[in-house]
């Protein structure tokens, strides 16, 4: 199988991310390569995070740089970074998985039995490697629990509103709220700006 | 729901947790709305950072597979665009040297584009220095062959090819600005003549264009055609090429 020269590669090593897709949108498959050596530690680490199987991990993973290819020229970078783009496909794909994969009264039983007892410790599991990850899990812990386990169940457990009430016994309202005070807290913290 | 309750819908969306009725309605919403429009962005980035604490680090046989899966599939929007505002030295060149002029030009183009990159990058720069990045890898490969041919009507059509890279560029002087409802579309020709599609465009009002063909150039040897068609291409050469070069495997 025909494969782009280490050269071409190694050329393409110092374009930024958006640089990079703006290439792959041409056809270039030696920055599609690079690109994903950049991103495929997080991508698979947040697919593993919400699916926890390996197989399915995997096919979901080649969905999503397979539509990074197919959509790059699509991608605005006026409207956001590569990363959250790629990260973003990435995460409604895994839901899209979780949602399909597993009749919702299993996955309910799933987390009453663990989940809920200790819903998804990404705080004392943190990869402490970077700097950003570092300032993310600070953030996090700026949370109230009960917002903390709200954002988690919908953004790491895939679950929607309606199902992280129910899986809580909180009202919809309620679970509503913590989602996104949780949230708007993690943006203002962070300080992420559009 | 009314139009405030939409608006405390953004959170959600962004981390994929509405149910579907509600999906349905905050898009319909989103899509006229300005400020959830901006609000989304910035929580959409705030979820990526979430996603990007964990990470794991994918078998090599999958990055083969996906890499392999990649060569083999085609992109939503192939299409090639005329590289904008190209300072073209020459209106008619008249010899194929005249290339390297031209080649010059779109290093310099190029060096800009590289120079300058940032975070957050204006999307047609980074088309133009994406393109002009892929110009400068054809034209300083140690591979490059050259094949020019004129054009009917004094202009000439030059093809730059890298067939390790399966990278080619055509370069035009002196071209015809065609009408609003045709447009050009440069073609690979293999020896079996069959010929692929390999993008469309439109010459700078100078007559000059620098276009990188879409999609890999044949691993054989084998011709780059150049034809007018309807705006917006055909999938086969409606007319007679007005170039036809060979390239060299």
């Amino acid at each position: 199988m025909f494969r782009p020269p280490d050269d071409a590669v190694n050329e393409r090593g110092r374009l930024s991310s958006e640089h990079l897709l703006a290439a792959v949108s041409e056809g270039d498959e030696a920055a599609f390569e690079v690109l994903y050596d950049r991103l495929a530690v997080q991508v698979f680490g947040l697919i593993r995070r919400v699916l926890r199987d390996a197989a399915q991990s995997e096919e979901v993973m080649q969905e999503v740089f397979l539509e990074v290819w197919r959509s790059a020229p699509s991608f605005d970078s006026a409207k956001g970074t590569a990363s959250t783009w790629i990260l973003t496909i990435a995460h409604r794909r895994a839901v899209d998985r979780v949602r399909s994969a597993q009749a919702t009264s299993d996955r309910e039983d799933r987390v009453g039995r663990q989940d809920l007892v200790r819903p998804y410790d990404i705080v004392s599991e943190a990869v402490e490697r970077r700097l950003e990850q570092q300032e993310v899990r600070r953030a996090l812990l700026e949370l109230t629990d009960a917002q903390r386990q709200a954002l988690q169940l919908a953004y790491y457990g895939g679950y929607t509103q309606s199902q992280v009430a129910k899986l809580l016994g909180i009202p919809l309202g309620t679970a509503k709220g913590r989602i996104r005070d949780a949230l708007i807290r993690l943006r203002d913290v962070l300080e992420v700006t559009a | 729901m009314t139009d405030a309750d939409l608006h405390l819908l953004t959170a959600a969306y962004s981390v994929d947790a509405l149910d579907p009725d509600e999906l349905l309605a905050f898009e319909a919403h989103l899509a006229t709305c300005e400020a959830c429009q901006h609000e989304v962005r910035e929580l959409r980035r705030t979820a990526a950072l979430l996603g990007s604490v964990s990470d794991e680090v994918p078998p090599q046989t999958l990055r083969t597979r996906i890499l392999d899966q990649v060569h083999v599939t085609a992109q939503d929007r192939p299409a090639v665009e005329a590289t904008e505002a190209l300072p073209t030295p020459s209106r008619s060149p008249r010899r194929a040297t005249t290339w390297l002029a031209v080649a010059a030009a779109v290093l310099a183009v190029a060096l800009v584009g590289i120079g300058t990159w940032t975070i957050s990058v204006d999307r047609t720069n980074a088309r133009l220095a994406a393109q002009a990045e892929h110009v400068r890898a054809v034209l300083t490969a140690p591979d490059a062959s050259v094949s020019s041919q004129p054009l009917p009507g004094g202009g000439r059509g030059t093809v730059v090819a890298s067939s390790a890279q399966r990278i080619s560029i055509f370069l035009g002087g002196g071209l015809a600005i065609p009408p609003s409802n045709k447009t050009y579309e440069l073609w690979y020709i293999d020896n079996a003549g069959k010929a692929t599609a390999a993008g469309i465009f439109v010459p700078n009002s100078d007559g000059s264009a620098v276009a990188r063909l879409s999609g890999l150039a044949p691993a054989a040897t084998h011709l780059v055609g150049l034809t007018v068609e309807p705006a917006g291409g055909s999938t086969q050469p409606t007319t007679k090429p007005i170039m036809l070069v060979r390239v060299k495997a």
